[in-house]
């Protein structure tokens, strides 16, 4: 019967799509997170020059004294 | 009417899926009655008290004399349906309830054969749908679909288990949609009541 047909095939059709769409999205998924862990330390150090403060712990940054190297700006 | 349906055969089906899901749906509020309380939603088995297991039990022996291939098999789905979530959690069988799910299953197809398959495919698309319109409110729950399949493959999926139906028994589908219809309207006026 032709609606049996048509019903099978579009059955087919919105499987493959649904196969396509589930594997695109977990691959897509697991790339977006590799792809932010490596900006992210970028844009941590970008918000610390930016704002002199931890972004982790939100201290501010001792830009007075000279006990720091790392950490000190002047 | 439907093409080369009777209206007899279309309304004893009819009111066999609606009386058969009134029955599961006592049952599942049975199951979540807890969750139900917590959350302060519509539970039909705490607003039936003590008369939800009896009137569960008519109801369903009343869908089995309409129409007993569709009855039956429509609670032996929603039994499998309901089970094959519980991977790791032992049933009072002894069993686990994926093995329980899968010989209700088997025992579905030996005595109903092709009613069985399109009643399976009907639930699960239900369960599916529910999933996914229940997203926003329980996306942190385990137990549902669409949050554990995603959003989209969860309607995708349901839209292929509906029009599984469809080809095995379209009377059935349509029925079945109806009255899952019907049955959410009479429970959001039960919830209004309250």
């Amino acid at each position: 019967m032709l609606f049996d047909k048509v019903l099978l095939i579009a059955v087919l059709e919105i499987a493959v799509f649904l196969f396509g769409y589930a594997i695109g999205r977990r691959v897509g998924k697991r790339e977006g997170i590799t792809e932010g862990m490596s900006l992210l330390p970028l844009d941590l150090k970008k918000q610390l020059y930016e704002t002199s403060i931890c972004p982790l712990c939100s201290q501010q940054l001792n830009t007075n004294k000279n006990c720091d190297k790392i950490h000190n700006r002047d | 009417m439907l093409p080369g349906i009777s209206k007899i055969f279309f309304l004893k089906k009819f009111f066999s899926v609606l009386i058969v899901g009134f029955a599961i749906k006592i049952m599942d509020d049975y199951i979540d009655q807890d969750i139900d309380v917590i959350k302060n939603e519509p539970n039909l088995y705490i607003a039936l008290e003590y008369g939800g297991l009896p009137y569960a039990l008519l109801l369903l022996s009343l869908a089995a004399v309409i129409d007993s291939d569709a009855a039956i098999s429509l609670f032996l789905s929603s039994f499998a349906v309901g089970m094959v979530g519980n991977l790791t959690v032992k049933m009072p069988s002894g069993l686990y309830g994926f093995f329980e799910s899968i010989i209700v299953i088997l025992l579905g197809i030996i005595l109903f054969k092709s009613e069985m398959l399109s009643s399976l495919f009907i639930m699960a698309a239900i369960q599916l749908w529910d999933d996914f319109l229940d997203y926003e409110n329980d996306n942190m729950s385990k137990k549902n679909l669409a949050f554990l399949l995603g959003k989209v493959e969860c309607l995708l999926l349901a839209i292929i288990f509906f029009l599984l139906t469809v080809f095995f028994d379209y009377v059935k589908a349509i029925t079945s949609i109806i009255a899952m219809h019907i049955i959410i309207y009479i429970i959001k006026l039960l919830g209004n009541q309250r």
